[in-house]
């Protein structure tokens, strides 16, 4: 069974982003990067389908040289190949040229299903993969929580997740693309060992201009501007004894009117 | 006759050549099953990986020699059980060195017609001969009254397995057996002599003074000469036989630690535990997964154990209800490798019933976890066992295959993406400086006398912040050159490389190891013990060579000098828990109690005080773990450990983790509402304030 799975390279939550002066992105510098999180569920997925039924993982990412990092967790979690789109203009949000880019890629490596993460932790989309198969023409299912392939009848059974902790089962031809939920089996630790180690992993590079993908493709969508959010409550430490930090603490309800 | 004029005896009293032809033949074959065994041991070892320094030099023979003969290590946790066993061993070596000497006389020397095991000689050598004897025996009686009579009993249980799915009776057999024939060899070499004197009745044996009272006593309850010259046969055969059977038998149990707990002392690793080993290139993963990553030097390990206990009591995981056992680490390899490696004793521990959650490393991944790295079993066992090293080896491999608990692996991560345990973005390091009324010289900028590695919790944790700035007062106001590396500061790496997340420790050295490069400055001072074991040990493996120390002993060297004045000192009674990584690891429990003394405090010591303590629970990434015991909490039982103590105001600490866990264990335990639990840094404050004028 041939697998693809995406995983983009996204800023860490540590540090707080700075906006940057023309208010419409966020600055590079001092910034963390990590592999995004739901595509790392995607990636123990599409490990376990290959322990399963055995076949290949491909991991591929779409971004710019930075990216490759991502990759690099990927090999250390196991996958078989990995693939880097190299886009140096965008910042990886640019959902049109990332499908464009991406159903290029698998088309040239053929393929059983593609696991993508249910939302990028930046932008929170949650576009690409739903995209992506709708240009390959293949089903796809979102919000995955199980997959179970029949290899012999080509069709998987997915489960997906509903509002109020309602599950969906799905019967679905392969090949398809499934966006998968945080929390499908849990991520295993990558040692820094184990991707230091995958930094000497062959790494293919695709460039957009030998995909014939203009760099930027017309986009009826543009951002206006960003901003930080607000303070909305507040927050006090009452110090000293128990009991006199209840009084303080009744004596505040009291006085804001909430007892 | 000549004998009653030249004291000295016949080796084969009335025997027949027949007998003295059976003797010997008994003694080459015994001599026989015992080389093999001890063949089949060295074989063992020798299939061992190669141990890439085991720091075997003539001081340590000298050292060891020390260790060995005084018994420190013996006596200094359980006093009586040592004494005892300066009994059993010099009673035991005496007897062999005695019986050696009779063998160089009649075997080697008689060979030539010379003797000189006779006269005045063989009378002080009777003499000595009796009175270790009489050690031998008297010491074993106090093992196996110790063993069997005191209560509580000797736990022989196992952390990590319920009762009756195991059975350790071998282990009970094997230490049974080897007091019994101990006792009996004794015990039968004093009838043996008192048949013959009884016999004989020679005035000069009047020397072999418990062979001769004991003959007395023979008579007196009716024993004829006649009878006693017929039973001497037998005894001396009796005792022959079971000398032989022990010499055979010595291989193959628990009496091979005469030989292998030497040699195990010799190898012993001085920084063992508080320099971990590095990755070695030839195991297959990055720790040890199988029995064939382990060193010859790991191997000698786990044969050395005597199964005393010493461990398994010290350990605080053990004593929280834990699954670990430091000992039942040890003996479980021990099996294992007896099992496939061959070369061990005839006694094992059965299992019953399969443990269904070992899985496929060596140690059962929930045994491995609970370990806190506390060095308390290390520094508990007489025999230079070194489990730390052991168990972090195969938290290595754990770590590689990604077995870990979610709160741990979270933390990992968030130290692999920011540096630091909580996950707080780099520029936010040094926000604890903030509100102070000074600056912090950033000591890449300017040149500093004393770098402050402060570390994660002392920077990031909001209940210690107060308590980081107190330090930066204090030295600020005494006027004590220093600074900090602000945001290029990281984690030091000592705790994540107890984990057994080498890869991410180097990092972390390497990391920090830059930001120290820019940075000129004399000495490094910690808030941190840990931080301080892994930069004074560690680092300068990674070629970050500094003189390092504990902020305790600067400040305790700037009271003794007069430059921090103490004008309102404490007249307080407290007691004072010495951190693991300040006592056992980096040896300094002098300058706390110096400094304590300094600004008026009463110390009232805990029973389990400085190389003694007991762990808090927090070390060696514990404090990143959830999973919880099925006993008290380590830090509870400590904090009722000081509650057993008068009139104690202060619970002194002097690490940044055990205030955060102390401070819980005295808000939960009942009755301990009334202990403050103090950080000594906060005292000093308290003890010099409205004294010192502020410089700026």
């Amino acid at each position: 069974m041939k697998i693809i799975t995406f995983v983009k390279h996204v800023p860490s939550s540590g540090a707080t982003p700075r906006i940057a002066v023309t208010k419409r992105g966020i600055e590079e510098e001092g910034l963390a990067y990590e592999a995004n999180e739901t595509d790392l569920y995607a990636i123990e997925e599409a490990l376990y389908q290959r322990f399963v039924h055995q076949g290949t993982v491909t991991a591929v990412t779409i971004g710019p040289r930075r990216a490759q990092a991502a990759l690099h967790v990927a090999y250390a979690k196991g996958v078989d190949h990995g693939i880097h789109v190299l886009t140096e203009g965008s910042h990886g949000t640019d959902t049109a040229l990332n499908v464009a880019a991406a159903a290029e890629v698998v088309k040239k490596q053929g393929f059983d299903l593609i696991f993508t993460g249910i939302q990028a932790d930046d932008d929170l989309q949650g576009l690409f993969g739903i995209a992506l198969a709708e240009h390959l023409g293949i089903p796809v299912i979102s919000a995955v929580t199980q997959v179970n392939v029949s290899a012999d009848k080509k069709t998987a059974v997915v489960t997906r997740e509903l509002g109020g902790g309602y599950k969906e089962e799905f019967e679905v031809d392969l090949p398809c693309l499934c966006t998968v939920q945080f929390g499908i089996r849990p991520v295993r630790y990558s040692s820094i060992m184990a991707i230091v180690k995958a930094r000497s992993r062959k790494i293919e590079s695709m460039s957009l201009e030998a995909m014939k993908i203009a760099s930027r493709q017309a986009s009826r969508m543009s951002i206006a501007e960003l901003s930080y959010p607000e303070n909305s409550g507040q927050c006090q430490m009452l110090d000293g004894a128990p009991a006199e930090a209840v009084r303080t603490l009744v004596a505040n309800l009291v006085e804001k009117g909430v007892i | 006759m000549e004998y009653s004029i030249v004291p000295a005896r016949e080796i084969f009293r009335h025997f027949s050549v027949l007998s003295i032809g059976i003797f010997y033949l008994t003694a080459l074959i015994s001599v026989g099953i015992f080389a093999y065994g001890v063949w089949l041991r060295v074989a063992k070892y020798r299939g061992g990986r190669a141990v890439a320094q085991h720091g075997l030099t003539w001081a340590r023979v000298r050292e060891t020699a020390l260790v060995v003969l005084s018994h420190s290590k013996l006596r200094k946790r359980n006093a009586l059980a040592g004494w005892a066993h300066v009994l059993i061993f010099f009673g035991f070596l005496t007897l062999l060195a005695g019986t050696i000497t009779i063998w160089i006389d009649h075997d080697v020397l008689g060979l030539f017609g010379i003797h000189f095991w006779k006269g005045v000689f063989y009378l002080w050598f009777s003499a000595t001969l009796d009175l270790m004897g009489l050690a031998l025996l008297v010491g074993l009686a106090i093992m196996a009254a110790r063993r069997w009579s005191t209560q509580p009993q000797f736990d022989y249980s196992r952390a990590d397995r319920k009762a009756g799915t195991y059975s350790r009776l071998g282990y009970v057999r094997d230490d049974t057996i080897f007091l019994a024939i101990l006792f009996l060899i004794g015990a039968t070499g004093f009838v043996t002599e008192a048949l013959r004197i009884l016999a004989d009745r020679p005035d000069f044996e009047v020397w072999s003074f418990v062979g001769w009272q004991l003959a007395n006593g023979l008579s007196a309850v009716g024993l004829s000469r006649a009878d006693a010259n017929q039973l001497h046969f037998y005894c001396w055969w009796l005792h022959a036989i079971l000398v032989f059977t022990f010499i055979a038998y010595i291989p193959y149990s628990k009496a091979i630690h005469i030989l292998v707990d030497s040699a195990n002392l010799l190898v012993r690793d001085p920084v063992a535990g508080k320099r971990l080993p590095a990755i070695s290139e030839d195991v297959a993963g990055l720790g040890y997964q199988r029995l064939e990553d382990l060193t010859w030097k790991d191997r000698l390990n786990l044969d050395a154990c005597t199964k005393c206990g010493r461990c398994h009591v010290a350990c605080p995981a053990r004593a929280g209800g834990w699954q670990l056992s430091p000992r039942d680490v040890i003996l479980d390899l021990r099996e294992q490798a007896e099992a496939k490696l061959g070369g061990g004793s005839l006694l094992h521990e059965t299992s019953l019933a399969h443990d269904g959650s070992a899985g496929g490393g060596l140690i059962k991944p929930e045994v491995l976890w609970a370990c806190t790295t506390c060095m308390a079993c290390m520094e508990a066992c007489p025999v230079g066992i070194e489990h730390v090293p052991l168990i972090v080896q195969m938290r290595r491999n754990l770590v590689e295959q990604g077995v870990m608990e979610p709160n741990l692996q979270k933390t990992l991560e968030k130290i692999g993406s920011s540096g630091n345990s909580f996950g707080e973005a780099a520029q936010n390091r040094a926000k604890w400086t903030q509100a102070l009324p000074f600056r912090i010289k950033d000591a890449r900028k300017e040149p500093v006398e004393y770098l402050w590695f402060v570390g994660d919790y002392a920077s990031f944790d909001p209940g210690l912040q107060e308590i980081t700035r107190s330090v930066a007062r204090i030295l600020h106001r005494t006027g004590v050159d220093f600074g900090i590396l602000y945001e290029a500061e990281q984690n030091s790496g000592n705790d994540v490389r107890r984990v057994g997340e080498e890869g991410l420790f180097q990092m972390l050295i390497e990391n920090n190891l830059a930001a120290l490069g820019q940075a000129r400055f004399k000495e490094i001072i910690t808030t941190d013990p840990h931080t301080y074991n892994t930069l004074k040990f560690e680092y300068p493996e990674f070629g970050g060579e500094y003189r390092v120390r504990h902020y305790t002993e600067l400040l305790a060297e700037l009271i003794e000098s007069g430059r921090i004045p103490i004008s309102h000192p404490l007249d307080a009674i407290a007691t004072y828990h010495d951190p693991c990584n300040l006592s056992r690891y980096t040896e300094v429990t002098d300058a706390p109690r110096a400094i304590m003394q300094a600004i008026g405090i009463k110390l009232i010591e805990m029973p389990r005080n400085r190389s003694n303590s007991f762990c808090c629970g927090a070390g060696g990434g514990r404090i990143w773990m959830a999973s919880p015991g099925s006993e008290e909490r380590p830090s509870h039982q400590r904090m009722r450990e000081a509650l057993e103590l008068p009139d104690v105001k202060y619970f002194v600490v002097a690490c940044p983790k055990d205030v955060v866990m102390f401070r819980e264990a005295a808000a939960a335990v009942q009755g301990a509402g009334h202990i403050q639990v103090k950080e000594m840094i906060e005292l000093v404050e308290m003890a010099i304030s409205e004294t010192v004028p502020a410089l700026s």
